[in-house]
């Protein structure tokens, strides 16, 4: 499904060149539920970021499905990031101006579905993750564990078939962290694939690879 | 686009306040900018007026006309119109046109009546050039030097005595002090005129022998034409005109005076003056036209004030609105897509401001306006509303590159 070979990330031009990633080659297949552990600054978000198509690499090729990512223009970038991703962050980037409801419906306006039908695809997915009483509340009203509940039913707003978790428990006490490690679960049950990023050893067990990364490298 | 539309008016609606700010700033913009230019057209137009009555003829040229008076100075008014078309002809063409008649076709070039000296114009065929010289003219211009009178007079004896056309003329001895004059031979010569009361009064200065001023110039017989001129005080019987190009940045010349030096050779004078007097009315109008053009000035630094504070807020507005922009483009949008939707935003307040400030205008014109006229013109509007998408392109286009949200796992990382 995700196919990744020799991926290099540098930063900087010139004499001041960081790579963050050094030759990473990878497959991820259809459902699987895959871990990347490793220290601060080891490049696991940068290629979570590669793999969601929020940034591109500097060398090495990318194939998701049959698609050729890097060689995507802009704006089927954003179509792909749109239609196939769905992005988990550890700060939840909810914005504070949209309502619960709004908040999880952006993608699928992006997508184009017509109001009446964002709004009920936008409240099932709310209800899925317990928060259908909340529609009409903004972000700041809600706890932690709420907001990163709000964040998964937005990153499963069009379906896509790969969910890209960047140490979604990271700001969360453990009672919610687990929550959300079992809604997280339970879509990969449901066949979505899902790439999950953390420090926390003991919840990337729970996956069913895990793929030790350190000095832009993937070593296990 | 639907889905675009919707987020507009929403955002619209979000960032009220900062949009009213921009929308009130660009309503009192738009209005003192059509005001300010209101003033500026019709203070122009009443300007125009007020020079015609107050100049009208009495901007007064005098010369000092020797060939026809001899001497004697002729003082003539010429109209503000003719003024103001002699003006607008220095601004074209920096060619102070030699008149001739072909009935006096004899010059004399003054720039300053003290630095007077005389040119004998000969207008001649290339053949007959070659013919007379012995070389071939390369230059379409051709400078004789001193004594070229007197060495065409006697390569023209010459000639006569072979059998070839005969070039008569009138010389010395048949014509009033020495003039000559060669004619009815157009394939060859236009006219040769020495000049006539020209040398008469230069003989004052050079004592009787008084002709050692006989430089020439050679022109193609081509260069003769008739002149067309459409300023009615110029309207005389030219049969030919010769165009010499006169360096104004040398002379540092006013250009009506240069113009009215043109009005000097059509009438075959040596100098003009325009009276101190008139001079001094010139300088009040020019005055005046410069109080006018200040409030061209002020126009413009209204629309200028008006695009630093829409520029200004929308830098803020967009600060603001960072995150959630970059949070759009992770979840789909792109950057031209949330750039297009911002400009659309952005224009729709400033039209609306626009539409407010033309419609406000009636309440400020008593403040600024010349009897009260308030008058649009069609540009006007238009180029209001073109302000507007100027300022909405470049106010965003500008916050948009301030905010660098493009880097959008950067913006998201930061918090």
């Amino acid at each position: 499904m995700v196919q990744l070979e020799c991926i290099v990330k540098n930063y900087g031009k010139g004499s001041n060149i960081v790579s963050a990633l050094k030759g990473v080659s990878l497959q991820i297949n259809q459902g699987e539920f895959v871990a990347i552990t490793g220290p601060s600054g080891c490049g696991k978000s940068t290629l979570l970021n590669i793999l969601g198509g929020m940034d591109r690499q500097s060398e090495g090729t990318y194939h998701y499905q049959n698609i050729s990512v890097e060689n995507l223009n802009a704006k089927d970038l954003a179509c792909f990031r749109n239609q196939k991703i769905g992005f988990i962050f550890q700060a939840y980037h909810l914005s504070k101006e949209l309502t619960v409801l709004d908040n999880v419906a952006l993608p699928l306006g992006y997508a184009g579905v017509a109001g009446r039908e964002r709004k009920e695809r936008a409240s099932i997915l709310l209800e899925k993750v317990g928060l259908s009483d909340k529609i009409k509340t903004y972000p700041t009203k809600l706890s932690g564990g709420e907001m990163q509940r709000v964040a998964i039913a937005r990153a499963l707003a069009n379906n896509p078939s790969i969910l890209l978790a960047d140490e979604p428990t990271g700001n969360l006490d453990q009672e919610n962290g687990l929550n959300i490690m079992s809604i997280l679960k339970e879509i990969n049950q449901e066949g979505t694939t899902i790439v999950l990023v953390t420090h926390d050893l003991a919840l990337a067990k729970s996956a069913d690879r895990v793929l030790q990364m350190k000095d832009g490298n993937i070593v296990t | 686009m639907k889905y675009s539309i919707e987020r507009i008016i929403k955002n619209l609606y979000r960032n009220k306040f900062a949009y009213l700010f921009i929308l009130i700033n660009f309503m009192l913009g738009v209005g003192f900018f059509i005001l300010c230019m209101n003033y500026r057209m019709t203070s122009s137009e009443l300007l125009k007026e007020s020079k015609r009555e107050q100049a009208g003829e009495l901007i007064r040229v005098k010369q000092w006309n020797i060939s026809n008076e001899r001497g004697k100075s002729i003082i003539y008014p010429i109209s503000y119109d003719t003024y103001l078309e002699l003006e607008e002809d220095a601004k074209k063409s920096k060619d102070i046109a030699v008149l001739c008649s072909l009935e006096f076709i004899s010059h004399v070039i003054a720039f300053e009546p003290e630095q007077g000296f005389t040119l004998y114009f000969y207008f001649m065929n290339d053949e007959l050039f070659k013919e007379l010289y012995g070389i071939e003219r390369k230059k379409e211009v051709v400078y004789l030097g001193i004594d070229a009178y007197q060495s065409l007079l006697q390569m023209n004896e010459l000639r006569n005595s072979t059998d070839k056309v005969n070039l008569m003329y009138i010389g010395p001895e048949n014509y009033i002090d020495g003039d000559v004059l060669i004619m009815n031979q157009e394939k060859y010569f236009y006219e040769i005129i020495a000049p006539i009361e020209t040398n008469t009064i230069m003989r004052g200065s050079t004592g009787d022998s008084g002709y050692d001023m006989k430089e020439a110039i050679i022109f193609p017989i081509e260069s003769v034409f008739t002149p067309e001129t459409s300023i009615p005080d110029l309207k005389l019987n030219l049969k030919c005109t010769l165009f010499f190009r006169y360096l104004t940045s040398n002379w540092k010349e006013d250009l009506v005076a240069q113009q009215l030096r043109k009005i000097n050779h059509a009438n075959k004078t040596i100098s003009f003056v325009v009276e101190d007097e008139y001079m001094e009315l010139k300088r009040v109008l020019d005055d005046y036209s410069y109080d006018m053009d200040r409030w061209f000035f002020v126009s413009l630094s209204i629309m200028l004030l008006s695009g630093i504070g829409c520029i200004g807020t929308m830098f803020l507005m967009l600060e603001k609105r960072r995150h959630f922009l970059a949070v759009s483009i992770a979840f789909g949008s792109t950057l031209k897509r949330l750039v297009i939707e911002t400009m659309v935003e952005l224009f729709t307040i400033l039209f609306l401001g626009a539409f407010l400030g033309i419609c406000l205008l009636p309440v400020f014109k008593q403040f600024i306006l010349y009897k009260d006229e308030l008058r649009f013109s069609v540009v006007g509007v238009v180029s209001v509303f073109l302000i507007a998408l100027l300022f909405s392109v470049l106010s965003v286009l500008l916050g948009f590159h301030q905010i660098k949200v493009k880097h959008i796992t950067a913006t998201l990382k930061e918090e």
